[in-house]
């Protein structure tokens, strides 16, 4: 069945088919539609889950491990300073090794006070063991949480799911609704093999002493890098049922490609146009959109980039001192790699701004004109405004 | 579908064993306490019942139990249920809130409910001690002799009362007219206490038909609570007239049946409850009644529950007129003359005087007239041959204007106890003579009566075990302002005794994040067209369920109900229930005295103290 849908509702869809059982959150903008539609169908009946109002995000991930740890299927939802709030429980979710899955609505971190997209929140939260996917369309984000529950509980880390703020969020497009009685088959209910339980009553996550954490943190970096076999095998089997496949990197007229433009969001798919263009123009240039930014898919990449000559990689994003940070991961990816493609790292469309065809043009032209970055980072669509410091020059 | 679980269970620390070897116990500097308190609204009772008490029993569906609760302390409940001034609700925090509870309507449904069950006097009168102490009279069968018969009879004592007139209730059945109080109500509070095995003689007259000589060899104490049965004459007045009676002597006349011709309009001169009762009766006799004031409606004395019924029934008030003569018609008489008034300084009552207006007056038509304005006992009693006593005091009260409107909290009441508990009660204690009830006020009305007449027993139980002191008497005394505890007197070491002692809960104390807003139920009342020419009762009783609904509305202030918040709260699962119904047992091996019970209590019950270490 198909239906016109928000980004946000795509998302109450995706927690309904995944027969979520509590629900525990705090509005903000961009989030609000997911829980507010959620809350409805709980109200109606369409989904049985408990639904948790409570007064702070911090308090809505506080629920959902609680509510993980005896063994129900969780979801939360937040963006950008809810997720900073919730930020030592992000880590307890994945040292705790609960399934949770959370989508965050991309926006910019304050100050200056934005609400529009901006991917630093969650990428700010890489290092907390959560697995993180990036979505382009609605029909994405509702088929990519009945993937997150799949993989999460697997692999036993937590998962979020993430897109842009207003671009996908509040942007309608028409989202084919899975049949529920195939959803079950991809994801059955979740059979945990601890939880708490008064028949067998134990104490979780207490004190640890230094002879025995080392260990829990290599068994987390063990399972995060099984995770990527784990994804790809259920987007196969996800193929199989539903008839859409979701690599963890997307591909673009890469098979000649001389410079690849890595991208991911919405952004993407306006890149698609410039691409197109700019390859009427003779210019060789492709595309990849990274849809896995944890555990970041370095093997793929390395694939399939390792005939172009120049990498430009699109960061809505920022780093303070590093920069964008998927030119970041790229460049620890390509390690080592023989014959390494220069990477220049592109920082645009923060806080909102628009990442418009022309912008991209400049990135791809910029990058077939120069044959080193020149600069850590480079700024794209920026105003010229007096600042202060220099920029470093590489 | 291949098997999906995961392969290995994560490395992650997991105990199975119990951490209660860690006494954090010891962490601890404060340490949290079950602490019952005293409820404002116990405080508020002249009477002294336990009103959250029975409160809480009556939500336990406990109806004969909570009826007992109240009848420790008050026998009338189906009386004050009805004719009480419901201080109690005046206390209520809950009006801070929302609404106070309706305490009053509640006690009357409790009545109502064990007299509907049919369930006899034995099942909830205690049992009359067969081992009696001492002998003790008690002259006068009104509320405040039939309070203090019944206390004295639980408390050992063979009891006779005397009452001039042919039946028990005074001012309960000859001057508070049936649509108030119905007569089956009184009758069955009456029987229920005479049958602890009191001895009542009717007809029997103090002055009239028998001396205190006569009677004083025979009892060890006497109790004199004969009441104010005599209407006040108008100053400069001429009230010789056929057609011109006091409102006492009407409201007797009525209730005895006898036939009195007042004509067709009667004007009443007062603005008290007798004032109103005489007015609100005669309608229903179809008298066309008007009240006429000297002062203001904001300075009438009257309830004002009773003067909203009286309006709303179509009873006439004329204000600011004060009668001057009666006017006549050849014999007939056809009207007053009345001067109007103007309203001048406060008096010593608080309330504004008034000077006549200059050179105007008003004619009031009306073919009768009754006079209420106000009451002095009877001649009879003042020609009593007694020994005033050490304590110096008259015989005969100077019974001023006051406002019943005051409650025990009056500042007179409590400078009564201050000065000396017993200063007005005592009239010989050589001879153990003692009075009560509307001879001693200072506040005049049912519910204080009963009071006195629970004063004065414990005073009789004092005296005849040789006390001459009784300041003990400010020790029974609820709160800061309350009315007298005899559980307290009893039980002086019981936790409700102690809870007695302690300040009364006010309403900053209270957690009100867990009461929801709840509207305050009413009792309904008879249509007009029901109520016209008839004397059928006017309020109705609460139905149950409603009833059920209203109490739960009660917060219960000061007293732990296990409504285990604290135990749910409790972060070290410190809180324990336990089987009787007193508080929780705290686990001190564990509690860490963080206060979180404290505060969450929705019911002041807690209180946390430094440790002892």
């Amino acid at each position: 069945m198909k239906k016109v849908l928000m980004g946000n509702h795509a998302a109450s869809y995706g927690a309904m088919l995944s027969k979520v059982q509590v629900i525990a959150a705090y509005p903000i903008t961009p989030q609000t539609q997911i829980v507010e539609e959620l809350s409805e169908m709980c109200y109606d009946g369409r989904l049985e889950a408990k639904f948790l109002k409570v007064e702070s995000e911090h308090s809505a991930m506080a629920c959902c491990i609680g509510a993980a740890i005896t063994g129900c299927r969780t979801f939360t939802a937040t963006s950008s300073q809810g997720l900073a709030l919730m930020h030592e429980l992000l880590h307890w979710a994945a040292g705790a090794r609960l399934p949770v899955v959370m989508v965050n609505v991309n926006r910019a971190l304050a100050p200056g006070w934005n609400i529009w997209t901006d991917q630093s929140d969650a990428l700010s939260q890489r290092d907390t063991g959560w697995i993180q996917f990036y979505c382009t369309s609605n029909q994405e984000i509702l088929d990519t949480i009945i993937l997150a529950y799949r993989v999460s509980e697997q692999a036993l880390l937590p998962a979020m799911v993430v897109y842009d703020a207003f671009v996908s969020s509040h942007t309608y497009e028409i989202v084919e609704i899975p049949d529920p009685v195939q959803v079950d088959k991809l994801l059955p209910p979740h059979k945990p093999f601890y939880f708490l339980s008064q028949e067998n009553p134990a104490t979780f996550n207490s004190l640890t002493s230094p002879d025995y954490y080392q260990e829990m943190r290599e068994d987390m970096q063990m399972a995060m890098d099984g995770t990527a076999e784990l994804i790809e095998k259920a987007a196969l089997e996800f193929k199989e049922i539903f008839g859409r496949f979701y690599p963890s990197i997307e591909p673009y007229r890469i098979d000649d490609a001389e410079i690849i433009l890595v991208t991911s969001g919405t952004a993407s798919s306006t890149s698609q146009i410039v691409i197109d263009q700019l390859r009427t123009e003779g210019i060789k240039v492709g595309q990849v959109r990274i849809r896995i930014f944890r555990p970041f898919p370095g093997h793929q990449l390395r694939q399939l980039i390792k005939n172009c000559r120049k990498i430009a990689v699109l960061d809505r994003n920022l780093s303070v001192g590093v920069g964008g940070i998927f030119a970041h991961e790229t460049k620890a990816a390509l390690y080592g790699m023989g014959n390494q493609p220069t990477v220049f790292g592109f920082v645009t469309g923060l806080g909102g701004r628009d990442i418009t065809p022309e912008i991209i043009e400049q990135i791809l032209r910029y990058t077939e004109r120069q044959d080193k970055p020149g600069e850590k980072v480079i700024w794209m669509g920026s105003k010229q405004v007096k600042m202060n410091n220099s920029k470093v020059k590489i | 579908m291949e098997n999906i679980s995961p392969k290995n269970i994560p490395y992650i620390s997991v105990s199975t064993q119990s951490m209660a070897w860690n006494k954090t116990g010891n962490w601890r500097y404060l340490r949290p306490a079950y602490h019952n308190r005293l409820s404002p609204c116990v405080q508020g009772c002249p009477a002294g019942e336990n009103i959250e008490g029975w409160m809480q029993l009556l939500q336990k569906k406990k109806y004969l139990e909570a009826f007992k609760l109240i009848r420790e302390e008050n026998p009338f409940p189906g009386v004050c249920g009805r004719v009480c001034f419901h201080s109690c609700e005046e206390s209520c925090n809950r009006q801070k809130y929302d609404r106070a509870l309706s305490i009053n309507a509640l006690e009357r449904f409790l009545s109502d409910y064990i007299l509907g069950s049919g369930l006899s006097a034995s099942h909830w009168a205690a049992k009359p001690n067969t081992h009696k102490k001492e002998r003790v009279a008690v002259i006068g069968a009104g509320p405040a002799g039939l309070s203090c018969a019944y206390h004295l009879s639980g408390l050992g004592y063979e009891v006779e009362i005397f009452e001039s007139w042919q039946q028990a209730g005074g001012v309960l059945r000859y001057g508070i007219p049936p649509y108030r109080l119905p007569r089956e109500i009184l009758d069955w509070e009456i029987d229920a206490i005479l049958a602890h095995g009191i001895t009542l003689h009717t007809n029997m007259g103090l002055g009239q038909d028998f001396q205190l000589k006569d009677i004083r060899s025979k009892f060890k104490a006497i109790f004199i609570a004969t009441g104010l049965t005599k209407g006040k004459k108008l100053n400069n007045f001429n009230e010789n007239n056929e057609r011109v009676i006091s409102g006492l002597d009407f409201l007797r006349a009525v209730s005895l049946g006898n036939k009195t011709d007042l004509g067709e309009k009667v004007a009443i001169i007062g603005g008290g409850n007798t004032a109103i009762d005489s007015a609100r009766t005669l309608l229903r006799l179809g008298v066309h009644p008007t009240i006429i004031y000297r002062r203001t409606r904001r300075e009438m004395p009257a309830f004002d529950e009773e003067l909203e019924e009286a309006e709303r029934e179509g009873v006439q008030l004329r204000f600011l007129l004060s009668p001057e003569c009666l006017v006549f018609q050849g014999k007939d008489l056809i009207g007053l003359e009345c001067r109007e008034m103007e309203l001048s300084e406060l008096d010593f009552t608080g309330r504004r005087s008034v000077i006549p207006r200059t050179g105007s007056n008003s004619f009031i038509s009306a073919d009768g007239v009754i006079v209420a304005v106000g009451e002095e006992p009877e001649v009879v009693y003042q020609n009593v041959d007694i020994k005033v006593g050490p304590s110096n005091t008259s015989i005969t009260p100077d019974k001023s204007e006051s406002n019943p409107k005051e409650q025990a909290g009056s500042d007179r009441a409590k400078k009564i106890f201050e000065d000396n508990p017993a200063s007005h009660e005592i009239l010989s204690l050589e001879e153990g003579i003692f009075q009560g009830g509307d001879l001693v006020g200072p506040v005049f009305n049912v519910t204080q009566a009963i009071a006195s007449g629970k004063k004065v027993a414990l005073m009789i139980d004092l005296y005849l075990k040789g006390e001459k002191d009784f300041s003990l008497l400010t020790h029974l005394q609820i709160g800061t302002k309350g009315g007298i505890s005899i559980q307290r007197y009893l039980n002086p070491a019981s936790s409700y005794a102690q809870a007695l002692s302690s300040p009364a809960v006010k309403y900053e104390d209270l957690n009100l994040d867990y009461f929801p807003h709840s509207e305050r139920n009413r009792r309904s009342k008879l249509t007009l067209k029901e109520r016209k020419l008839s004397f059928k009762e006017v309020n109705q009783s609460m139905p149950i369920n409603t009833a059920m609904e209203e109490a739960e509305r009660c917060f219960h202030c000061g007293v732990c109900t296990q409504c285990d918040n604290c135990l749910i709260f409790c972060p070290d699962v410190s809180i324990i229930s336990k089987a009787s119904l007193d508080g929780y047992d705290i686990d001190f091996d564990h509690c860490k005295g963080c206060g979180i019970c404290i505060k969450e209590c929705p019911r002041a019950a807690m209180v946390i103290q430094g440790e002892r270490k």
